[in-house]
């Protein structure tokens, strides 16, 4: 039977680990809200740009911008993973760099060469140690990220492109599906489809649809649709009439246009990341807390029982003791 | 009583301003044009400027963008800035921190490291801000 003392010890460890747990939870839901808030302040910009390049594309001005062009020849993508700095955050990290090695190495059959963007310390010591090519790399700012990271990663893809060094540029990262769960998305980011830019729109109202669907009111679900409501609302009153008149011309603005939506795109994607961080450290925190209980159960029911059986053996002792006492 | 204009700023990150108006000026690609109700529908590029919106009252809140598109249809106009800011929040201090910050950093870094353009913009950006601010 184990000792007394040492359980009692195993016991105390185990609730001090809890109490980390338990407040790197209450964190991690603290930060939810912030996350989510910062999501909810870029829908509307991001509603804006697809809308306007919505009503452009329309107008199907001929365009040579290269950014819409695929390149014949697919001899090396460019990957972005977006992962945090984090761990401690279940299998957040690890799903997206998992997807993202199987891409490349998938690729790599294929004689396609593969660069990496990382977005993430979790992600640049994964790639790092497998000696694989890491050509631009963010730390430190995977909970709070910034447009100007966006817009830095952003710059390099348009120049790796335009120049020919890459012919595609595919995201990885985690989409914050609610409070709960988190899908890892893969999406093509360059050469920008000219239908995606619908294609986007139609993402949206699908999410939206889901919530509805599900009718898992969570506060997070609730603030965001309301938010695309209230954005779609000002933008949508009437169907937009593609009688536009544009300065200087069509194909200047939806030339301009583009870079700014794959600017965006890649900040939702960081923005999306940042939330699914935090509502995966929730979850894996939680399923800590509760083991942590559940051990301090399991231990001060075998204390119990320890304690118990000591008390039996003394009083066995005694009564045996008195006994042969009396038989004197 | 005049009709008025939506009017909405937005930002990447934010959305700076959502009200009505009876006037937008903003700094189209081709010269500043004013928006009021029932204008003919525009699309264009914006430069680096100033919008300025009056409201029914009179009164004029201004806004100083840092290049972006505007959208407008009549009914309402929709300003998406690459960056915005609120020109009466202008912090004239800050704003010299940051311009001697990244003239530090262009010194700093190589000439041909991606990190000297954003710099650089950066100090166009602030120096623009204490521009409109005087």
């Amino acid at each position: 039977m184990a000792n007394l003392r040492d359980i009692k010890k195993r016991i105390a460890s185990v609730n001090s680990t809890k109490q980390i747990t338990r407040t790197m939870e209450m964190v991690a839901t603290a930060k939810i809200r912030r996350a989510t808030d910062r999501i909810v302040d870029a829908i509307p910009y991001a509603m804006a740009i697809l809308e306007v390049l919505e009503a452009v594309a329309q107008k199907s001005v001929g365009t040579d911008s290269p950014l819409l062009q695929t390149h014949a020849d697919l001899k090396r993508i460019l990957v972005i993973a977006v992962v945090s700095d984090r761990g401690l955050a279940g299998g957040f990290n690890a799903n997206v760099l998992r997807a993202t090695d199987a891409f490349i190495t998938k690729n790599k059959a294929k004689g396609i060469e593969c660069d990496i963007i990382v977005c993430g310390k979790k992600g640049l010591s994964y790639f790092n140690y497998r000696k694989m090519p890491v050509v631009l790399s963010f730390r430190d700012q995977s909970a709070d990220p910034k447009i100007a990271q966006a817009r830095e990663i952003a710059s390099y893809i348009i120049d790796a492109y335009i120049s020919n060094k890459v012919d595609q540029v595919v995201i990885f990262y985690n989409h914050a599906k609610n409070v709960a769960d988190q899908i890892t998305l893969s999406e093509q980011v360059l050469p920008v489809d000219h239908y995606a830019f619908t294609e986007v729109v139609a993402d949206e109202d699908d999410i939206v649809h889901l919530d509805e669907s599900a009718k898992a009111a969570s506060a997070y679900q609730r603030v965001l649709t309301e938010a695309r409501e209230s954005a779609a609302e000002l933008i949508t009153t009437e169907e937009i009439s593609g009688d536009f008149d544009y300065e200087p011309s069509a194909q200047t603005v939806l030339e301009s246009l583009v870079p700014s939506f794959v600017e965006t795109r890649v900040f939702h994607a960081l923005l999306d990341s940042a939330a699914g961080e935090q509502g995966a450290r929730r979850k894996a925190m939680k399923a800590a807390t509760d083991n942590a209980n559940e051990m301090v159960t399991t231990l001060t029911r075998i204390y119990n029982r320890a304690r118990q059986g000591a008390i039996t053996t003394e009083i066995t002792e005694i009564v045996g003791g008195a006994a042969a006492l009396e038989e004197e | 009583m005049a009709r008025l204009l939506k009017c909405d700023i937005v930002t990447p990150d934010s959305r700076l301003f959502r009200g009505e108006a009876l006037l937008v000026s903003a700094p189209a690609a081709e010269g500043d044009i004013g928006f009021m109700f029932q204008c003919a529908p525009l699309m264009s590029i914006l430069r680096r400027g100033m919008v300025r919106i009056k409201s029914d009252n009179d009164e004029i809140h201004a806004f100083a963008v840092d290049g972006g598109y505007i959208e407008a249809d009549g009914n309402k106009v929709v300003v998406l800035a690459s960056r915005a800011i609120d020109v009466a929040t202008i912090d004239e201090t800050i704003a010299r921190e940051r311009i001697a910050a990244n003239e530090q950093r262009i010194a700093e870094l190589a000439d041909d490291d991606p990190a000297v353009t954003f710099a650089r913009a950066e100090i166009v950006w602030q120096k623009h801000l204490l521009s409109v601010k005087t």
